[in-house]
């Protein structure tokens, strides 16, 4: 439990600092906007709008109209869509800032080792990320109070423990971005690069067949993250984030040492 | 206390600091010049372990730095060099966190951080934000932060750089009061801070050791001014 009073000074910071609860603003507002358009959409079609089922069929391949499976299913998409971009401003200070204002050097004079510093600068970043999704409740407790509780709680779950999931991977892959340099906005856009090339492998995976068509696909993001959202959970997803969070932090810790051993200045 | 043996780091080509040894007995307090570049940073880096040397070794107190790093830290006090803080807290939330981080017990936590506030005068300002202090404030809580729990050893790297003449006089004093009862590595290129604080001198250029004594017998001939610029050479020429 070395890491315990990184993870408060730090989630102490995150929750305080005017930059964080600006960025929260506007994560919320940006929700806001892009739900609705989904919410109007889905409104018209239930009062008998043709042209709104239509084109939800062409969006959800179904001409039912299911509050669980078109509403929430979009609302999750666009959280998950928005934290790829939230993530990266979240983590991109964590250790880069450090380095840059020399506290770094205060940090590991105190008896911690490097990874005592990443695990309580990782659970901070995430528990802050996670506090967001927390708020967000309030999406699917509208959509409950407007569909007149004809929304199933379970797949609800599952959608956020997706999302739970794949921000600890996001986190933990920022992570070791910005335990690479010291500039933190090469860390920040390190990690928006390596999340929508995550999000995109599966799309660039050359052919249908061959291991290594079906091992881009199977790190996809999205193909890993697409059951959770529609309610389903599955042990090889969340394993899957579980190992992507611990082979980052590996590699952060492994990064921090090499600088310690100081090849290089 | 500490012992320094054959220390070596190569940074690719550039040897930083080349077969260093001293020892430094308990109570000391040794005063680190060099010329800027003369791999005082470096060197002190490596003691406090935030540095792995090439070749050689640091012991503190029987402890090895790189074998036992974590044992080495709990003994050790340190100012880096350009006192970073974090701005955004306050001096008494900072040492909370430095306590914390220290590893103190939690009962012994609230004693531990009056005290390094006493002892660096620092107990008025306890509530003001660390960004808000001047720049003598800074520094003593960057001391603060050092002396907090009461480490046997501190590693003060260049602790009076950008101070007026009364903050420098005041931090002299406090590191006078150590002596005896702390072990201290000062780093500094102020010859006369030397000689009002110091117990024992030890002069580096390129890496190496040039020369080590006590400040009375360094300064014998010439005063330390004189010591100091044949220690590192600069003065070869124009001996007879």
């Amino acid at each position: 439990m070395r890491w315990l009073p990184v993870f408060r000074r730090e989630f102490g910071a995150a929750v305080t600092s005017p930059a964080h609860l600006l960025f929260a603003a506007l994560f919320f507002a940006l929700l806001g906007i892009l739900f609705s358009d989904t919410l109007a959409l889905f409104a018209d079609a239930s009062a008998g709008s043709q042209a709104a089922l239509t084109r939800i069929q062409e969006q959800a391949g179904s001409t039912v109209l299911n509050v669980n499976d078109y509403l929430a299913r979009n609302f999750f998409g666009i959280v998950l869509g928005l934290l790829i971009f939230a993530v990266p401003f979240f983590t991109m200070r964590l250790i880069a800032e450090e380095r840059k204002l020399g506290t770094y050097d205060l940090l590991l004079s105190y008896p911690l080792r490097e990874i005592d510093l990443l695990l309580g600068k990782f659970f901070a970043a995430w528990a802050a990320v996670c506090l967001i999704l927390g708020l967000s409740v309030l999406y699917p407790l509208l959509m409950a109070w407007l569909s007149g509780g004809q929304i199933e709680v379970a797949p609800l779950v599952a959608g956020y423990l997706g999302l739970v999931c794949a921000s600890a991977g996001f986190v933990a892959i920022g992570l070791l971005a910005s335990s690479l340099t010291e500039n933190q906005l090469v860390a920040g856009l390190l990690t928006l690069g390596l999340l929508l090339l995550g999000l995109l492998l599966g799309n660039l995976a050359p052919g249908e067949s061959g291991w290594l068509s079906s091992t881009m696909q199977s790190l996809d993001l999205y193909e890993r993250t697409e059951a959770f959202l529609s309610g389903v959970i599955r042990l090889a997803d969340v394993m899957h984030f579980a190992f992507l969070t611990a082979a980052a932090i590996f590699l952060a810790d492994k990064a921090l040492i090499v600088r310690r051993l100081g090849v290089m200045r | 206390m500490i012992e320094i043996r054959e220390l070596s780091k190569a940074f690719g080509p550039i040897r930083a600091v080349d077969r260093l040894s001293f020892s430094l007995p308990r109570g000391e307090i040794l005063g680190f010049l060099g010329p800027n570049g003369a791999g005082k940073t470096t060197t002190l880096r490596m003691v406090v372990g935030l540095l792995t040397p090439s070749a050689g070794r640091v012991i503190v107190n029987g402890h090895d730095a790189v074998c036992e790093p974590l044992a080495v830290k709990r003994l050790i006090g340190h100012l880096p060099e350009g006192t970073p803080l974090y701005a955004d807290m306050t001096v008494s939330a900072f040492l909370r966190f430095v306590a914390h981080a220290k590893g103190l017990p939690s009962r012994l936590r609230a004693g531990a951080i009056d005290q390094a506030l006493e002892e660096c005068a620092l107990t008025d300002i306890r509530h003001r934000l660390i960004r808000h202090l001047s720049k003598g404030y800074r520094q003593r809580v960057g001391l603060a932060q050092a002396v907090l729990g009461d480490p046997p050893v501190l590693i003060l790297d260049e602790p009076t750089v950008g101070l007026d003449p009364r903050q420098i006089i005041d931090i002299r004093g406090l590191v006078r009061s150590w002596a005896g009862r702390r072990t201290v590595i000062l780093s500094t290129h102020i010859l006369p801070e030397v000689e009002a604080t110091c117990t024992r001198v030890l002069i580096i250029s390129r890496g190496r050791l040039r020369a080590e004594g006590t400040p009375a017998a360094l300064g014998a001939q010439g005063g330390l001014e004189q010591a100091f610029l044949r220690a590192i050479g600069d003065i070869a020429e124009e001996a007879p």
